[in-house]
């Protein structure tokens, strides 16, 4: 249990990451962005994500502030931080060799 | 990631969690509103839209919660929930509380008070470079060790050694020092030029004299300590190079010292050393020396030895067979106060183990009647490292309390004790409260919280939830691992209370014995003061001899004055300790020669054993004539016949002196060793320039200074009194050393036996209040109360013996240590071996009834219905 919550941990974060590379996102914005862009095939449980931020604030791979939404809201935004943008490469690296195996184990006969 | 950024937002999830979880709240209402914002414009109705997006949101709180710990203060927050708990389970239990932090506070307080002691005089290095190489070298002479050497042997070290890079001699003197406002006699130093580079010293101000400085053709110069610079010349820096009024005479300034670097510390000026060395004239001095790189000690030692042995060669016969003894100047300057500081510190921590005990007994105690709340814990889901965290939480915060409550006292106590403290180790100054001091605190604290806490809080994570809360709960550390632990850790603070009774009582059976030493001089009522004539205007000692004659004189005209006498007062050392060859059978025996003015023996109640003292009618114009001390007289004259007997007086020309009397033995320096043979010469017929006046008076001493003082200015109005002091203070400083280390002991061991009092009180109490149902039931059956009270007491007859048989052993043992202290006293003296046992018995028998006869008053119905 605690390994797949791990792993999922993990892609959320990757998530959350590539989402902020075009510029600074609130929270709705970065879940709406994720059901968009996968054709709502990653519903992952909308709450979960603020966690997930925090933590990356945590390790200062993600910047917050507060700024008025495009909706006209009070709102926080996150940015990616040069760190975050490194973290970002190397996990997408990580991910890809990742993705590769498990598609050999699957295509081996 | 940067460490910095880190702790601001650890403090600040710890300080701001409400504007943290009102940002937080907001958030996430803002994403509700927008999801179902959006589903309203998808066609759902506002009051579905809004359901919708909490269950894609999903549990709201959970996350809530989940983002908190993303703050990374969770086990923090923790921590602090624990405190808190633990402060008001601790208030609900004062005298529990109270017990504990009072017997911590006495056993870490004395650690601290200690250690202060210890570290400034013990572990503290001398202030100057490199001191842990540099050599101080003291002399055995006739199985004597004393600080100082002969000079000779040092120029042959100095000419000679290839083991030591420079070697300095030096001796301490005092001087009046004429300052802008005051003029006052002061302690120095009179040393060679090498001390400086020896010492690594640098002048705050001006130079230091060098070796041309010490020709007797010379000009006189004079380096100042820092303090009398800031106090007598108020820090003038153009003092270099001006002259100055010391001893009367004008002496150059050509430095001065940099604050803290005295030496010997509180010196307060450094001299060149002038002491023209002649035949026959030897000069003693101490001698501070920096070994070349990396020669060891023994090296050194050796290579003196050997050079002294060609020293010898140029000595006449009698001054030959001095041996060099080489040592850490350290040890040196603060050797004799090791032993009893040692056995201090020792007796200290024996105390912190015994007060350990006393609270693991009942923290212990207090863990088993709590055994049902932990149960509780464990069954709503605590795992075992929270509860030993607890538990060495609680632990930890009394040892806490107890520390700072022990520092506090110690200020005071260490302050109490510098106060009480002998010169040898007020010397070393600094003994305070200080970082050092400090830091040892915390780290004995830490010792104790461990030792106390952490048999408890294994127990309390051991249990069985469910036997726990089934069971009596508070019946449940009657097991017999417990009881058994108890009873062991009561024997044992009774056999350490034990060892610290048998230390103080061989030390106070010393100080008895050295109470009663017979002076051979009666103390009281006596004034002693310390005058020095300026060699300026009192060229040669019969000059100095005349004023004094004058002064007794004098003052033996004032009312209230019964007797006078100037020469060196018994306990003041010896005027002169030169080997004299008395009669050729004896050459080589040294003997003190002390030349006495006025009625000096009947001033200080000296009895005369043979013939007669010496009289005013022994003058110039008369026969030579010598008293003996009785130790001199049984050497040299074993017969009993030495009145009537002539000697030569080799040391003042070819004089024929005629023996008229022996004298008692006084001490000359200290109480403890046995008088020296000494030789006494009347002032008229002597040598010697003496420098203390001394007066029987038939009311307090100390009123007669006035008079005094005002006959010395009568006599001469230029004249700086020096130190004036009673004879009871310096006999009374003479034991010092030993009234410091019995009293310190003497208060340790009381404490400690009070502890281990309590300790038993306090297990035999638990034990009783545990079995008031069998009590009630064994009364009930018709057990009588003495009955009961010997049920309870038989059992602690094991312990108690058990710890007084451990004890005396381990004292037996470690008495040994002791040997240095003691005086008059064996290390297995009989009476303390007796009266220590005693004590210990009559204290615990009196600690185990008292709360032994509770079980009497156990009312049967009561106890039966209360089940």
């Amino acid at each position: 249990m605690a390994e797949r919550t791990d792993l999922l941990q993990g892609t959320l974060d990757l998530l959350i990451l590539k989402s902020l590379i075009f510029g600074p996102l609130h929270g709705w914005r970065i879940s709406k962005w994720i059901r968009q862009i996968s054709d709502d095939v990653l519903q992952i449980n909308q709450g979960s994500l603020y966690p997930a931020l925090y933590r990356l604030e945590d390790r200062e791979w993600v910047s917050a502030k507060w700024g008025l939404s495009p909706e006209g809201r009070r709102a926080k935004f996150y940015a990616l931080t040069a760190e975050g943008r490194r973290q970002l490469a190397s996990e997408r690296t990580e991910w890809r060799r990742f993705a590769v195996a498990i598609e050999q184990v699957l295509q081996a006969r | 990631m940067s460490i910095l950024y880190r702790l601001r937002r650890r403090l600040r999830a710890l300080l701001a969690k409400p504007a943290l979880d009102r940002e937080m709240d907001d958030e996430m209402r803002l994403h509700l509103e927008l999801e179902s914002e959006e589903l309203t414009r998808g066609g759902l109705d506002a009051t579905e839209a809004a359901r919708r997006a909490r269950v894609a949101f999903g549990g709201i709180e959970r996350h809530k919660e989940e983002a908190r710990d993303a703050r990374g203060v969770r086990p923090i927050e923790d921590r602090v929930r624990d405190l808190a708990y633990i402060m008001r389970s601790l208030r609900r239990a004062p005298a529990f509380t109270l017990a504990v932090v009072l017997s911590l506070a006495l056993g870490i307080g004395a650690n601290s008070t200690m250690f202060a002691f210890i570290h400034a005089v013990l572990l503290r290095p001398l202030p100057y470079a490199n001191a842990g190489e540099l050599i101080g070298v003291s002399s055995v002479v006739k199985g004597v060790t004393q600080d100082q050497v002969l000079e000779p042997h040092f120029r042959e070290w100095q000419r000679a050694s290839r083991t030591i890079a420079s070697v300095a001699i030096y001796n301490r003197t005092d001087a009046t020092v004429a300052g802008n406002a005051l003029a006052e006699r002061v302690v120095g130093t009179e040393a060679t030029a090498e001390l400086f580079g020896i010492l690594g010293l640098t002048p705050e101000l001006g130079r230091f004299f060098s070796s041309a400085d010490q020709d007797s053709a010379a000009a006189p110069v004079v380096v100042l300590g820092d303090a009398v610079w800031r106090t007598h010349f108020g820090a003038d820096s153009g003092i270099i190079g001006r002259m100055i009024q010391f001893n009367d005479r004008p002496r150059m300034v050509i430095g001065v010292l940099r604050g803290g670097l005295e030496f010997p510390p509180h010196s307060n000026f450094i001299l060149p050393w002038k002491r023209p060395s002649g035949p026959n004239v030897y000069w003693w001095g101490s001698v501070v020396a920096r070994p070349r790189p990396g020669i060891p000690l023994s090296a050194v030692q050796s290579e003196l030895t050997n050079l002294s042995r060609r020293a010898d060669a140029q000595l006449v016969a009698s001054s030959r067979g001095m041996e060099p003894l080489a040592m850490p100047l350290h040890d040196q300057f603060f050797g004799s106060a090791r032993p009893a500081l040692t056995i201090l510190f020792g007796a200290v921590l024996l105390l912190l183990l015994i007060a350990c005990a006393n609270v693991a007994n009942l923290v212990f105690a207090r863990t088993v009647r709590r055994q049902r709340e932990f149960a509780v814990r464990v069954t709503l889901g605590a795992s075992r490292r929270t509860l030993i965290g607890l538990v060495l939480a609680e632990s930890g915060i009394l040892a806490l309390a107890g520390a700072t409550a022990g520092l506090l006292v110690s200020v005071w106590t260490t302050r109490l004790f510098v106060g009480l403290s002998p010169e040898a180790i007020a010397t070393a100054g600094g003994i305070a409260l200080n970082g050092r001091v400090v830091a040892f605190t915390a780290l004995i604290t830490l010792c104790s919280a461990l030792l106390v806490g952490i048999g408890p809080a294994l127990r309390a994570a051991r249990r069985d939830p469910r036997s726990a809360l089934g069971g009596g709960g508070a019946r449940e550390g009657s097991g017999r691992f417990a009881a058994r632990l108890r009873r062991t850790l009561v024997a044992a603070q009774l056999a350490i209370a034990v060892v610290l009774l048998a230390g103080a009582g061989l030390l106070i059976r010393s100080l008895d014995r050295l109470a009663s030493v017979e002076l051979g001089f009666r103390p009281d009522h006596m004034l002693v003061v310390n005058l020095s004539l300026p060699n300026a205007r009192y060229p040669g000692s019969d000059r100095v001899r005349e004023f004094f004659d004058r002064l007794a004189t004098r003052l033996a005209g004032t009312p209230g004055v019964v007797d006078v006498a100037y020469g060196s007062p018994p306990l003041r050392g010896v005027n002169s300790s030169r080997t004299l060859p008395v009669q050729s059978a004896f050459a080589g025996v040294t003997l003190s020669q002390g030349t006495v003015g006025g009625r000096f023996f009947e001033t200080f109640g000296v009895p005369v054993r043979a013939g007669r003292g010496i009289l005013a009618t022994d003058d110039s114009s008369s026969a030579p004539v010598a008293v003996l001390n009785a130790a001199a007289a049984k050497i040299f004259f074993p017969n009993g016949d030495a009145v009537g007997q002539q000697f030569d007086q080799a040391d003042v020309g070819d004089v024929h002196r005629t023996i008229v009397g022996v004298v008692a033995d006084f001490p000359q320096s200290d109480v403890a060793v046995r008088a020296v043979p000494e030789v006494f010469l009347a002032s008229a017929q002597g040598s010697g320039r003496p420098y203390t006046i001394s007066l029987r008076t038939s009311g307090d001493p100390a009123a007669m200074l006035p008079f005094v003082r005002s006959a010395i200015r009568g006599l001469d109005p230029a004249l700086a009194v020096g130190t004036a002091t009673t004879m009871e203070k310096i006999v009374a400083s003479s034991t010092a050393p030993a009234r410091f280390a019995s009293l310190l002991l003497g208060v340790f061991a009381a404490l400690a036996l009070a502890l281990a009092a309590l300790g038993l009180y306090g297990v035999i109490a638990y034990g009783v209040a545990q079995r008031s149902r069998e009590f009630g039931i064994r009364a009930a059956l018709g057990a009588t109360g003495p009955v009961l009270v010997k049920l309870v007491a038989g059992e602690m007859v094991w312990v108690i013996g058990l710890g007084l048989t451990a004890g005396l052993a381990g004292a037996w043992m470690l008495s040994e240590f002791m040997r240095k202290l003691l005086y008059g006293t064996g290390v297995h003296d009989p009476l303390t071996f007796v009266l220590v046992p005693v004590a210990l018995v009559i204290v615990a028998t009196i600690a185990t009834v008292v709360p032994a006869r509770r079980a009497m008053r156990v009312n049967p119905l009561e106890v039966i219905h209360a089940e």
